[in-house]
């Protein structure tokens, strides 16, 4: 599949580009590679020296475009960079936004650019990682700072007006929006039905609902960490205005702990130590009923996801790894299964 | 050898011992998938049509004689209509359906991920 652009053939656009939008006399593409390509977009590790300008000297950036297909849910990569430029003056730890390209003249389709970062991303690594295992608790409490900086951007936002306001029942603009999502793959699915159905039922007892701006995808494998530490927060392209719990509770589903069930929190470290970060820098009280129904919720959204992946498969996209995203939904459903049953024993 | 579902467990087992050990980063990554999706494969030959059938009189349990012989995709249909409604919300109902889920659920694991509890 012809995914990878070809940036050899089109050095000189994008050298004028670049230049151009960072104040410089001139922007030499020094080489470049491919870097992870996710299912949803790809990326391009860049070595650029600029001649004076914002960005004078010999940089490391990052290039984002658009795959072919992408999950329903998300945000383009021109989008998406509006979101990292908002999180970014707001204060959050994310690789430093440059530039961004919307008319796909330079490159056959829009881009994004951005400051490279450096560290490990990668779930199965993470959590087996020493680093982290020596400061577990320590680096889920900087992550629960940083998800709660996140969640300081609050409705309505001029440079995020594209989000989709939930309205004040943000749980309840979940539960509608993951059903619009199954009836659009003719999905007939009795767990995630059922699941829906009760959480329907069991909102009322969440409380009072919020709604900030919330990441939507805050887990281990989207985090850069160095050193037991953290360095960005990537992949925004599932922003959206909604509640924040959704964002902590996402981040300790079990299937993001990567096989390290007792680190609940992303498998990195406890989950007290998240949640108490947390409660601490936000100042909201994680209510454990309202963060085990947003969990559960987690999991169904998952499940819908990894449904989405494999019905591209059944469309004729070849990938043996979107393929196989459809056999975590038994998974998924096990862990809702006991997600409810807990839910209807605290209530 | 005849039998195409052994046949294909040997593929998996031989990938899993002789190639795995030798790869590395993306290519380990690659192959790995691949050993498990001829695992996934061999479970569905063996396995799959006993599993759907025990998941389909689970479901259709729930509705009586007339549902008997719905099949798996027309009862889905039916049960994912049906919750959606509300159909299940009175407390018999829905332990019924809980007991019903458990063995779906139960059914699909032992085809996707056996062992996960």
């Amino acid at each position: 599949m012809a995914r990878v652009i070809d940036l050899d053939a089109r050095r000189s656009a994008l050298e004028a580009f670049l230049a151009e939008a960072c104040g410089a006399a001139r922007a030499e593409l020094l080489g470049w590679s491919r870097l992870t390509g996710g299912a949803i977009q790809e990326n391009l590790g860049l070595d650029v020296r600029f001649e004076g300008g914002r960005l004078a000297g010999r940089r490391a950036l990052v290039l984002r475009t658009d795959a072919p297909t992408r999950v329903a849910a998300s945000w383009d990569r021109v989008r998406e960079f509006a979101v990292l430029r908002r999180v970014h003056r707001a204060g959050v730890r994310v690789p430093e936004p440059v530039a961004v390209e919307p008319t796909g003249t330079v490159l056959g389709r829009p881009f994004a650019v951005m400051a490279r970062v450096f560290g490990e991303t990668r779930g199965p690594r993470l959590v087996r990682d020493p680093a982290v295992a020596a400061r577990g608790a320590e680096l889920v409490a900087e992550l629960a700072r940083e998800l709660a900086r996140i969640h300081t951007v609050r409705p309505p936002d001029a440079e995020l007006a594209f989000l989709p306001d939930p309205g004040p029942r943000p749980a309840l603009a979940r539960i509608a929006l993951y059903r619009r999502w199954l009836d659009e793959l003719d999905a007939a699915e009795p767990v995630l039905e059922w699941a829906l159905r009760t959480l329907e039922r069991l909102a009322p007892h969440l409380g009072t609902e919020e709604v900030v701006l919330v990441h939507a995808d805050f887990r281990t494998g989207n985090l850069v960490i160095r050193d037991g530490r953290l360095v960005a927060v990537l992949d925004w392209e599932f922003a959206a205005w909604s509640d924040p719990l959704e964002d902590v509770a996402w981040f300790c589903a079990r299937y993001w702990r990567f096989g390290r069930d007792a680190m609940e929190a992303g498998g990195l470290g406890p989950r007290e130590a998240f949640l108490g970060a947390y409660e601490a820098a936000s100042g909201r009280r994680v209510d454990p009923f309202a963060f085990l129904w947003w969990r559960t919720l987690a999991d169904v959204r998952w499940a819908v996801i990894a449904l989405q992946q494999e019905a591209r498969v059944a469309a004729g996209e070849s990938s043996l790894e979107l393929a196989l995203t459809g056999h975590v939904v038994p998974r998924l459903e096990r862990d809702i299964l006991d997600g409810l049953a807990e839910l209807e024993a605290l209530r | 050898m005849s039998d195409p579902t052994a046949l294909l467990l040997l593929a998996a087992e031989t990938c899993r011992r002789e190639l795995l050990p030798e790869l590395a980063g993306e290519a380990r990554y690659h192959a790995a998938m691949a050993v498990r999706a001829m695992e996934i494969a061999v479970r569905l030959l063996r396995e799959g049509e006993a599993l759907a059938e025990h998941e389909r009189r689970a479901l259709a349990a729930l509705y009586g004689a007339e549902a008997a012989a719905l099949d798996l995709a027309a009862l889905r249909r039916r049960l994912a209509r049906d919750i959606r409604a509300g159909r299940f919300d009175d407390p018999a109902a829905a332990r019924a359906l809980r007991a019903a889920l458990e063995t779906r659920t139960a059914c699909r694991l032992a085809v996707s991920w056996p062992g996960y509890r």
